[in-house]
């Protein structure tokens, strides 16, 4: 749900599943842009380098976000003069394709033609696209944003450009979050994006690229080893027979048995899944940590189906939401209670982490789960476990995860993140694998070879960044070794009707999102949203406004005091920082509404409601207060909903109650961030 | 209403009896304890406790429930007074304690935030490096965003880290209150503490 849309739009336009970028590339780049990423409250680190840089460098930045973040203010802070910020609600891929075009009409020498020649395919149709339909005046019912200040912007961003190129390192590097990836339309923005990005040829040098920001520290680390359904580990699709084959074999297990699973559907992911459930197709569910409430639509889709199938439950929390659902819990130790592990963070860094503490007596370390449950599996199967599971325990009773990670660094042989180099280093120098790691502060793959092993991985990619000979790793990792750009459109003609059908889903009993891919693909070609408020009832006290009416935009996040699911929320110092379910609401709204800063309110969309409290301003009593919202447009975080209750009798703060099941007919992401709404007072 | 504005009558004749015994009886003027800020507006040291009535009218008025009261326990000489722990409880500056004290020992200080630094002292903030969590590469910036007058009485610098001006900070304390490090690394060192000249009392420096 955070970053599949980052995951299928690189392979897409890159052919793999990989940022091309380093953390070092901040202090080379001469040009800063953020996409849905507040980078100052979800990568404080990250943004503080950035904001140094600016202050040492004068770089221009630009943020896109709905709202006046922390990270709007801090660099304007640091320099108001050269900080701009795009306040577009849903225009990111006209803004793209306007940038586009202003830098094909006016700024020519912007253009890397070269490249585009040389390294990519589909750019005749992405310049003939926006330079015919794209221009700033064009699209602003779409962008939202002022032509003139646009084209001052692409004329910054063509100026970068030129410097990074003539210098051969720096020019425009581009970070987005989970706010750009949660659309119906992410895998488009995510190569939207890129197609900007390899126009004005800020991609495969160093100091620039397009560079996904992933939120919990092992997301990276679940693409990498083929978490998403459909994907085998290190970057191959399940469907590709002879990587198929080499899996099964270092997996030990009958290549015939992996075949059958290629067949295997799962229409429309995660929400898919719930859809059937309700259907009654899919009978049982294993719920290992992946809470129910960050899905979307809780009272029609997700809640009504965990309560028809058989759920198992892998958890470490004894109040944790899923608990409510479950047939069985197996309590599981952390990844701080002894046994630690490895993770990959953005930069494709592994590093380990070591326990700290003792498990819990009775609860087990994840991965030892997996692999008893494993060997009971196979044995029932009539395989042989000690074959396919040769771990060992060690003294204290767990397995050791550095076993698994080798075999992990073994069967990466060959692909397009091949580790085995460590192997090597391994062997020569008698470092051990996690030594290694640790030694270098974390290990970005690929590490193919010896010597790169040796040097702590590889720093960037694409372009023969990656810097060894006789490995596949020359342009890119597409089929033919370029970078294929595909035109993204952005088109509000005739969206009502589109967006009518799309609010049937949840309202409408027997109305299956699965049963209707085609309206989610219009949607997306045409760069749409699940739901369109009804403008026409903005400017009304809130018990004016029609109960059938839903006149503002609501978009969901996270407010990072707090901890997904809340469970933050009892210990004392974060409850102090935010205490309370909060909705931002723009200042000018909250007059016409008649609703004053700190009163309850109830937000209601087609689906469901939740309370929270009105946070109007920077100087509003209800914390945090540290963002302002334009008007029309609304903000709650999440990661409270179940901060008063997770049972669901006495739980009001459950913002999922609200959104929409629409996602990304390709990557399954929800589109969370743009949900219609009213507002009503709650009288005490 | 008349029984209670007698008692008021009764309890502030008692409490200004006290204080009137205890200087009839030469007990020696205390102020403030150290770690504790007097309400804002107040008279300088020495001044305030000769002109505080201790009526209890701002701890009451005092929306906030931040201001307190010594006891008999805490001295003769600052029985009844008002104080407030920041760490507890800060001060928003709201104004109303100033508005209702009748003895002009809190003075009414204004609601802009230029009226602030002009009328109100309490103390200034003090960052204790090492501990503070910004300054050790977390970061935090919970502080600047308590502070009434971020920006200017709390200027943010890189990763977050807080850098307190003097001639800004009024000593409200909310970056105190604020902070998550315990025990707190930025604190409110109080006016009396801070003026005080004499060699090793002085606050103390990190």
């Amino acid at each position: 749900m955070c970053m599949t849309s980052a995951v299928t739009g690189y392979f897409k336009s890159l052919g793999s599943d990989t940022p091309p970028t380093a953390y070092e590339d901040i202090e080379l780049a001469d040009m800063v842009t953020h996409w849905g990423h507040n980078a100052r409250g979800s990568h404080p680190i990250v943004f503080w380098r950035i904001a140094d840089h600016k202050a040492n460098k004068k770089i221009p930045t630009l943020v896109v976000d709905p709202r006046r973040t922390g990270t709007v203010m801090g660099y304007e802070e640091v320099n108001e003069a050269n900080s701009y910020h795009f306040s577009t609600i849903n225009g990111d891929i006209a803004i793209q394709n306007a940038i586009a075009h202003v830098l094909l009409t006016s700024h020519e020498e912007a253009i890397a033609w070269d490249f585009l020649k040389g390294h990519s395919t589909g750019w005749e149709d992405y310049v003939k696209g926006v330079t015919e339909r794209y221009a700033p005046e064009k699209v602003q019912h779409i962008t939202m944003i002022d032509p003139k200040y646009l084209r001052e912007v692409a004329a910054i961003w063509a100026e970068a450009s030129i410097k990074g190129r003539k210098n051969g390192k720096g020019g425009v590097l581009s970070l987005w979050g989970i706010g750009y990836n949660q659309h119906i339309h992410g895998q488009n923005n995510t190569v939207s994006l890129i197609n900007l990005m390899a126009l004005s040829g800020n991609i495969g040098r160093p100091g620039c690229g397009p560079f996904s920001m992933t939120g919990q520290p092992n997301a990276m680390g679940e693409r990498l080893t083929g978490g998403l359904t459909g994907r085998l580990p290190f970057n191959e699709g399940l469907s590709n027979v002879a990587w198929r084959d080499h899996i099964a074999k270092v997996w030990r297990i009958p290549p015939e048995r992996l075949a059958s699973v290629a067949k295997e559907e799962n229409p429309g992911m995660a929400i898919g899944m719930m859809e059937r459930a309700l259907k009654g197709d899919v009978k049982a569910m294993f719920l290992i940590y992946a809470t129910h409430i960050d899905l979307p639509d809780q009272n029609t889709l997700v809640r009504p189906a965990l309560n028809k199938t058989f759920n198992v439950v892998q958890e470490i929390y004894r109040h944790a939401p899923n608990n409510l659902y479950a047939d069985v819990i197996l309590p599981a130790a952390t990844w701080g209670e002894w046994v630690g592990g490895t993770y990959i963070q953005s930069e494709r860094r592994f590093y380990v982490c070591d326990g700290t503490a003792n498990p819990i007596r009775g609860t087990k370390p994840d991965m030892d789960m997996v692999i008893d449950k494993g060997r009971a599996i196979a044995t029932a199967l009539d395989l042989d476990a000690d074959a396919i599971f040769p771990y060992k325990k060690m003294a204290n009773g767990f397995y050791n995860p550095e076993d698994v990670f080798r075999d992990i660094v073994i069967a990466s042989k060959g692909s397009d993140s091949d580790l085995t180099g460590m192997l090597e280093v391994e062997e020569r120098d008698g470092v051990a694998l996690y030594d290694q790691i640790r030694n270098h502060r974390g290990i970005q793959w690929p590490a193919p070879t010896y010597e790169i092993a040796r040097n702590g991985g590889t720093k960037r990619r694409y372009m023969e960044q990656e810097g060894w000979d006789g490995k596949p790793y020359g342009g890119f990792r597409t089929a033919d070794g370029k970078l294929h750009m595909h035109l993204c459109e952005q088109n509000y003609e005739g969206r009502e009707e589109i967006i009518a059908q799309l609010s049937r889903a949840g309202t409408e009993k027997g109305f299956y999102m699965i049963d209707n891919l085609h309206l989610l693909e219009k949607a997306r070609d045409n760069g749409l949203t699940p739901e369109l408020p009804d403008f026409d009832f903005l400017n009304k006290r809130w018990d004016e406004v029609p109960v059938d009416k839903y006149p503002f935009w609501i978009g969901l996040g996270v407010v990072y005091e707090h901890f997904h699911t809340a469970k933050t929320i009892r210990s004392g110092t974060t409850k102090r920082l935010v205490p309370e379910m909060y909705v931002e609401m723009n200042i000018d709204d909250a007059g016409v509404l008649g609703i004053e800063d700190g009163e309850w309110v109830r937000v209601i969309s087609r689906r469901g409601s939740y309370e929270a409290r009105a946070s109007i301003g920077l100087d509003s009593k209800v914390k945090p207060a540290r963002n302002t919202v334009p008007r029309g447009y609304m903000f709650s975080p999440w990661n409270l909903s179940v901060g008063d209750s997770a049972d669901p009798e006495k739980n009001r703060w459950l913002a999922n109650a609200i959104t929409h099941r629409a996602f990304d007919p390709v990557s399954g992401q929800v589109d969370f961030k743009k949900c219609a709404a009213r507002i009503e007072k709650i009288r005490v | 209403m008349t029984t209670l504005a007698r008692r008021n009558v009764l309890g502030l004749s008692i409490a200004a009896g006290i204080g009137a015994i205890g200087v009839a009886v030469g007990v020696k003027k205390q102020t403030a304890k150290p770690n504790h800020l007097r309400p804002p507006g107040a008279l300088p040291a020495g001044e305030f406790e000769s002109a505080c009535a201790r009526c209890f009218k701002c701890g009451s008025a005092c929306p906030n429930g931040c201001i307190k009261y010594y006891g008999l326990g805490d001295g003769l000489g600052r029985a009844f007074t008002p104080y407030i722990t920041p760490r507890d409880r800060a001060c928003t500056l709201c104004g109303e304690c100033a508005n209702v004290c009748p003895s002009g020992a809190l003075k009414p200080f204004g609601s802009t935030s230029e009226e602030w630094r002009a009328n109100v002292d309490m103390g200034t903030a003090q960052v204790s490096k090492g501990q503070c969590y910004s300054f050790n590469g977390r970061t935090c910036g919970a502080c600047y965003r308590a502070c009434p007058l971020a920006g200017k009485a709390i200027k943010i610098g890189l990763l977050e880290t807080p850098h307190v001006q003097a001639d800004a900070c009024v000593g409200c304390g909310l970056c105190e209150q604020a902070c998550l490090h315990l025990p707190q690394a930025i604190r409110v060192i109080p006016r009396e503490t801070r003026d005080r000249t004499l060699p090793g009392e002085g606050p103390e420096v990190s």
